[in-house]
């Protein structure tokens, strides 16, 4: 009896505790099945997508090689990766698809990773088919040889330009030892073209470093994003490929009244003359590190405005010109000068151009060289004109010179004459007069009128003492006084 | 000497218009005679005195004009109301030959040279020559005929107001496939009637070196199969940018193309075709009969009786018996009270109101229609700095932005007064804004600001003006984020509910704080925000498009399956497949060989 009571006993026991573990483990059961319902599910749908990476930590200019492999029941679209894009370059290399038995699809997709910095990175998770990878973590090392940092960087790029202005950008790579040599590819960059590039190296510090120069020019307003070409450091040790980070210029537009050919630049002119075939023309240059493009606004107008001539009669031409600085454009304007330019005529040239430091815009003047330039038949005219003033000139100072002469000669008689008759008879000679009142009325001078009057009275006076004399003197000297003043 | 059109019945009385001058010659060596035979010449001074001198008093002037009138009158002007066809068998076919190379759509002044085209052939097609049809024909990368010779004036008209409306399905300048029109060769058909025809063609010269050599050959070739060959220039002589799209500028090999009226090249084309050239603003005041020198049809003597005549002569008649009435009835003092009512008469019958007046009338009235038709650009008057501002305010009053922002950016460049300058400017701005291009706004209001527009108008604007634009940066940006999102959900679309809501974000909505805070904006309605953003956007996202903005739908890519809804449309369509392309593309395409503009 002892014995049932006990196994009783016990097994109530039992059933109260399997029900009560029974009772923990429900749920717990129920989600696994549900789990496994989902599973079966899942694998009913046949999505699976892993990130299989060949290693978790690499070093800068080398390549991550990454498998998309995904496990599912048709091939899907490739996978959105722009959440990698801005701390690796991606390159896309194959895809393969493998059919597997219970009619699955396994399909890889191989691509190349660049990271672009250093630093932990990570490759974010993405979703492809239905199915999501997990995120995966990469180790981005320096690349340093010989305490040199190989990595190239971009050389304070501007944030902010004008539409139509030229730029220079640079990426500055040191080379981890002298005969490394870099290359990049083609650079295509959106809203910009590219005028030249170039590569220069220095040394400082011992390090050789390589710059590689874009000079670029701003074509339409807005944001864009500049993705440097892949350069490559190769050298005896090794070889390294490396994507710079993206960086965001923002390009403003330029007052949209001005005209597209105005140069957006600093510009220098100068002006000269030039002989063709013995006509002169005006020729005018400019220069600017800037890109001028086609001809500027409102030179061709005003060269012929000042020509005086057809706007087609003005000759154009563009040409570039390389400097340490990238390319120089310039250009040449000749037109011939019209006939009839004299000195006095004005010939200022004014420019407009844009000044990008400033934002404004400005108008610089130039004058073209002045000349004489008149036609053969005019110069001719005009050499015959001069001759005949000169001609004239000498002939009237000729006449002149003769009448001093004989002025001079006329007083010195005077002065040697001895009594009024001689100063009478010297007068009337010299005048073709018959009498004093005569010579008078001829020379038609009131003063001398009256010295006339007083010299007849002299000459008609039969005295010879000292009065007489002494106003004989006095009308000498009145007379040579006189014609003194009129030599 | 004759105004066109005018006969006369009795041609021979307009030599009586000289008697009274004989009469009156015929009496001064009358006198001179006897006056010779009364005493010597030297002393005829004295003895003349005034008594020979022909006074005009106004009473010989009315009597003069009388005589003249009634001359005219006998002399019976008459124009013909109906002239039967068979009297004028001899009629002539002018081609109209249209550049419409992609340069041709820069602007050089105020429209485009298309547009330039079209004006001018709007004013001849309204005083077309008798008896003379006309045909119009267009050419870029291929030529097409759109309207073969009609007289249909009406016809004629509907073709020209749309010209600016067609597109040709082809880039280029190939005027040597132009010129060589089978339909105009009459070289071998000796049979035809008596039709002259003539060749019209308006270009800007602007072609490349292989483009111009093969049609300097061809025209020569052609140059017999018409009686005369005028090319008119057309475009300025400063080089401008061709535009493509909005506020965009066409490209080749990163370069900005420009273009110019290259007079050279015509004047050769006009050389080797022994016809003439004319640059466009020296025949706007010329009569196209004139320019191509056809010949007026004449109707002789003898066909008189055959004509329906509107008769003349009782005008010169009634202004006669005036003028005598005058001249014999009231002398001295009335006659000269005559001649200045008369003349005041005139005066106020003619309008002093100057067209600035009229403008400023207009104006004030709030009549921007009637602003507009005011300052037409036309070239048969200049208009002034104000005309054309006037133009630009009425513009901008009537919503036309694309006008007004056409008109102020000329006046902004061109303009001497610092202050009208300032506040072209100023306007320019305005109607950028109104256009969605804040960016550019934002650039005019600060050069505004530089040139001393009030600071109370400029800085609220440039505020507001960077924060539309950025917020539509940010709204774009958003939206580019928002299908990334989507593309994220889609692909993820296999997944449970369950795992879908976890993972995905839901749709990211924008949000533009900074624009919400600026006061001017907060002053608009949701509505007027909600316009302002979407311009903003549309024009962020259509900038570039050859199409303008009104007619392009967001989401169809192809024209190909609108209804043509004009001539022009339809037309459009059709030279495509004239062409030879199977569809209708959105721009034009590049013709192999040939440089595209």
């Amino acid at each position: 009896m002892v014995n049932t009571v006990y196994r009783l006993l016990s097994l109530l026991l039992l059933s109260c505790f399997s029900f009560s573990l029974l009772l923990i483990l429900i749920p717990v059961l129920a989600n696994t099945a549900l789990a496994s319902t989902d599973i079966e599910k899942n694998m009913e749908k046949k999505a699976v997508l892993n990130i299989v990476t060949d290693k978790t930590e690499l070093e800068m200019g080398k390549f991550l090689s990454v498998q998309l492999v995904y496990f599912g029941q048709s091939i899907p679209e490739p996978a959105q990766l722009h959440s990698w894009n801005k701390n690796f370059y991606i390159e896309d290399m194959s895809r393969d698809s493998e059919n597997l038995p219970g009619g699955y699809i396994k399909t890889i997709q191989y691509l190349r990773l660049y990271p672009r910095t250093t630093g932990i990175k990570t490759l974010h998770a993405i979703a492809q088919g239905g199915a999501i990878a997990r995120p995966v973590d990469i180790n981005v090392r320096p690349l340093i040889r010989n305490n040199i940092n190989g990595a190239p960087h971009w050389n304070s790029p501007p944030k902010e330009i004008w539409q139509g202005e030229t730029i220079i950008i640079s990426i500055v790579q040191n080379l981890m030892t002298e005969n490394n040599q870099v290359k990049t590819e083609e650079a295509r960059f959106p809203g910009f073209s590219v005028l030249y590039s170039w590569q220069e190296s220095e040394y400082k510090n011992g390090i050789k470093t390589v710059r590689v120069n874009w000079q670029l020019k701003a074509q339409n307003y807005g944001h864009f994003s500049l993705d440097a070409p892949s350069g490559v450091q190769r050298g005896s040790r090794g070889r390294w490929r490396f994507y710079l980070p993206v960086i965001n210029i923002t390009i403003k537009p330029v007052p949209a009244y001005i005209p597209a050919t105005v140069p957006v630049a600093q510009i220098e002119i100068s002006s000269k003359l030039e002989q063709v075939n013995s006509c002169p023309f005006w020729q005018l240059s400019i220069k600017s590190d800037g890109y001028l493009g086609e001809e500027i606004y409102g030179i061709r107008s005003r060269l012929a405005k000042m020509a005086q001539t057809t706007p087609d009669r003005v000759k154009f031409a563009a040409h570039e010109q390389l400097r340490g600085t990238g390319k120089q454009s310039a250009q040449s304007w000749s037109v011939a000068v019209p006939t009839w330019t004299i000195p006095l005529k004005n010939t200022h040239i004014s420019i407009n151009y844009f000044d990008p430091e400033q934002g404004l815009l400005k108008q610089t003047q130039i004058q073209l060289p002045s000349l004489w330039y008149i036609p053969v038949f005019a110069q001719y005219l005009l050499f015959i004109l001069l001759l005949l003033l000169i001609a004239l000139m000498v002939f009237y100072l000729y006449k002149w010179f003769k009448s001093r002469q004989k002025c001079i000669a006329f007083i010195r008689d005077i002065e040697v004459c001895g009594s009024a008759e001689q100063l009478r008879e010297l007068l009337l000679q010299t005048s073709g007069s018959r009498t004093l009142s005569e010579w008078a009325e001829q020379v038609q001078d009131r003063y001398l009128q009256e010295l006339a009057q007083s010299l007849n009275l002299l000459c008609f006076n039969a005295s010879n003492d000292g009065v007489t004399n002494d106003l004989l003197s006095a009308i000498k000297l009145r007379l040579i006084d006189y014609y003194t003043h009129k030599a | 000497m004759f105004p066109e059109g005018i006969y006369w019945y009795l041609p021979g009385a307009l030599g009586l218009i000289l008697v009274p001058f004989l009469v009156l010659l015929w009496i001064y060596f009358k006198q001179r005679t006897r006056w010779q035979q009364i005493a010597d010449t030297q002393f005829l001074p004295w003895l003349q005195a005034d008594s020979g001198k022909l006074k005009l008093t106004p009473h010989l002037l009315f009597l003069s004009a009388a005589w003249l009138m009634f001359c005219l009158a006998l002399a019976g002007p008459r124009i013909g109301q109906w002239v039967p066809p068979a009297l004028l068998q001899q009629s002539s076919t002018v081609r109209v030959l249209v550049d419409f190379s992609q340069s041709m759509q820069a602007i050089d002044s105020s429209q485009s040279r298309i547009a330039q085209v079209q004006q001018q052939l709007q004013q001849w097609t309204g005083v077309l020559p008798e008896q003379t049809k006309v045909g119009l024909s267009i050419f870029a990368g291929q030529p097409h005929t759109l309207l073969i010779p009609t007289m249909d004036q009406n016809l004629l008209s509907h073709f020209i107001s749309q010209l600016s409306k067609f597109r040709p399905p082809t880039n280029g300048n190939n005027l040597a496939s132009a010129l060589e029109n089978k339909e105009y060769d009459n070289s071998h058909d000796k049979n035809k009637t008596t039709s002259h025809t003539y060749l019209l063609l308006f270009s800007d010269g602007d072609s490349g070196k292989t483009a111009l050599e093969k049609a300097l050959k061809r025209i020569t070739k052609v140059k017999d199969n018409y009686e005369n060959i005028v090319i008119i220039g057309v475009g300025g002589d400063e080089a401008v940018s061709i535009p493509q799209g909005l506020n965009r500028s066409l490209t080749h090999n990163g370069v900005i193309v420009v273009s110019r009226r290259h007079s050279e090249n015509l004047q050769r084309l006009a050389q080797a075709a022994k016809g003439k050239y004319y640059p466009l603003e020296a025949v706007n005041e010329v009569s196209l009969r004139e320019i191509l020198n056809i010949p007026r049809p004449e109707i002789k003597g003898k066909d008189f009786n055959q004509v329906l005549w509107h008769e003349w002569f009782y005008i010169p008649l009634l202004l006669g018996g005036l003028f005598l009435l005058a001249a014999l009835r009231f002398t001295g003092s009335v006659s000269k009270l005559m001649v200045i009512s008369l003349i005041l008469l005139l005066t106020a019958c003619h309008n002093n109101q100057t067209l600035d007046e009229q403008i400023n009338n207009a104006l004030q009235t709030k009549q921007y229609q009637k602003v507009l038709d005011l300052t037409q650009p036309d070239k048969r008057q200049l208009l002034s700095d104000y005309a054309r501002f006037a133009r630009g305010v009425a513009c901008y009053r009537l919503k036309d932005y694309n006008c007004a922002q056409q008109v102020f950016s000329r006046l902004a460049w061109h303009l001497k007064d610092k202050s009208l300058q300032a506040q072209a400017v100023f306007n320019l701005a305005n109607s950028y804004f109104y256009l969605g291009d804040y960016e550019q706004a934002e650039v005019l209001y600060q050069d505004a600001a530089r040139r001393d527009i009030a600071t109370d108008k400029t800085a609220v604007n440039i505020e507001f003006a960077h924060s539309l634009a950025k917020a539509i940066r940010e709204t774009i940006k958003d939206v580019e984020i928002t299908q990334q999102r989507a593309q994220w959900r889609a692909a993820t679309s296999q997944l449970t509910e369950k795992f879908t809501d976890k993972v995905a974000d839901g749709i990211f909505l924008p949000s533009f704080e900074k624009l919400r805070n600026n006061p001017v904006f907060r002053q608009l309605s949701v509505q007027q925000q909600q316009n302002l953003l979407k311009q903003g956007i549309k024009f962020q996202l259509y900038k570039g498009s050859s199409s303008s903005l009104e007619n392009e739908n967001f989401w169809v890519l192809s024209r190909q399956d609108v209804q043509p809804e004009s001539t022009a449309q339809l037309f459009n369509q059709l030279m495509a497949y004239e062409t030879g392309l199977h569809f209708v593309p959105d721009k034009p395409l590049d013709s192999e060989g040939q440089r595209s503009w």
